[in-house]
């Protein structure tokens, strides 16, 4: 193993990502070897020195944004009607308006239908008896 | 999970990222807020194969991906990395110490340049792992790299830090 690939494994090993073989190998090496020792050491003081800097906040403006066109987003959700749906609907409007409109008729023109019977059948009549006549 | 419990765990987290891979702030704020909106429609989809954390960065990862191809689409110039604390807003907590605020100031400096020297996703890479300690499977998938290139890539990434910040050491100031 080279140098640099114990230094790697020194590394993978500060973060604990190595099998317990591959500890146990670089734990007997760091005993006999101060240059790794010292290498270690030093990846925790940078490791330390990138916490200290520390991690960047959301911008509260980001935040307020994603809340807003997410609240809208689901407003819309609600607002929206699939198609079959939206056929179902009209359908049923357009049934509920003409029993409507039956009723009405039926309640205020109750004698409509037998007189446009009674004038139809009459022009009918007058019709045939005229062609009879020729 | 609701959508203001998903931008108070991982908002943070998001916008880390984000600015580590493009690198400026403007450009973070937008892929942070892409990544986020797209998290929050995908919610009712997340099956919780992985953590939380790991499923927002993959979408982060993957904005920021689309976002350099519309980039380099439109012609989009490289910009320099800005520092953590202009993301923040808020200058570094130093105390009242003179020696002290120039020391902190000198480790910044010096974290600030070794990561301007990284490639963005070694950036990732490397505040994936000491920032929201993601083992080198979460980062390998988080990437879409092997777990081999995490380790390496990750290794690479602290040799450049240790450079400058040895460097400090040597001058007697660098005490992390």
């Amino acid at each position: 193993m080279t140098h640099e690939e114990i230094r790697e494994n020194v590394s993978a090993f500060f973060d604990g990502e190595l099998d317990d073989r591959q500890a146990a190998e670089i734990r007997a090496h760091l005993e006999n070897c101060a240059e790794c020792r010292r290498y270690l050491e030093e990846l925790r003081a940078a490791s330390g020195a990138l916490k200290k800097e520390g991690r960047a906040k959301l911008p509260f403006a980001v935040r307020a944004a994603v809340l807003a066109e997410a609240a809208s987003e689901k407003a819309n959700k609600r607002r929206y009607m699939p198609a079959a749906s939206r056929f179902l609907a009209v359908a049923c409007c357009a049934i509920v308006l003409a029993l409507l409109m039956g009723l009405l008729a039926r309640i205020y023109l109750p004698t409509l239908f037998g007189q446009m019977q009674g004038l139809i059948g009459g022009a009918v009549g007058s019709l045939g008896s005229s062609s009879g006549g020729n | 999970m609701t959508p203001e419990e998903l931008v108070n765990l991982c908002g943070d987290g998001i916008f880390n990222l984000a600015l580590r891979l493009c690198g400026n702030t403007s450009d973070a704020q937008d892929i942070a807020q892409e990544a986020l909106l797209k998290a929050i429609k995908g919610l009712p989809d997340f099956r919780g194969d992985s953590s939380i954390h790991t499923w927002v960065y993959r979408i982060t990862v993957n904005t920021w991906k689309n976002w350099l191809r519309a980039n380099s689409r439109h012609g989009g110039a490289a910009v320099p990395l800005d520092p953590v604390a202009d993301a923040s807003g808020l200058p570094p907590d130093t105390g009242c110490d003179v020696g002290k605020e120039l020391e902190a100031g000198e480790t910044k400096a010096a974290v600030d340049a070794a990561l301007s020297e990284m490639s963005p996703e070694d950036r990732a890479i490397l505040t994936l792992r000491e920032l929201d300690e993601c083992s080198y499977a979460e980062i390998a998938h988080i990437l879409g790299l092997a777990e081999g290139t995490v380790k390496s890539r990750l290794f690479r990434a602290r040799e450049v830090l240790r450079g400058k910040l040895s460097g400090l050491s040597k001058g007697g100031t660098y005490d992390a």
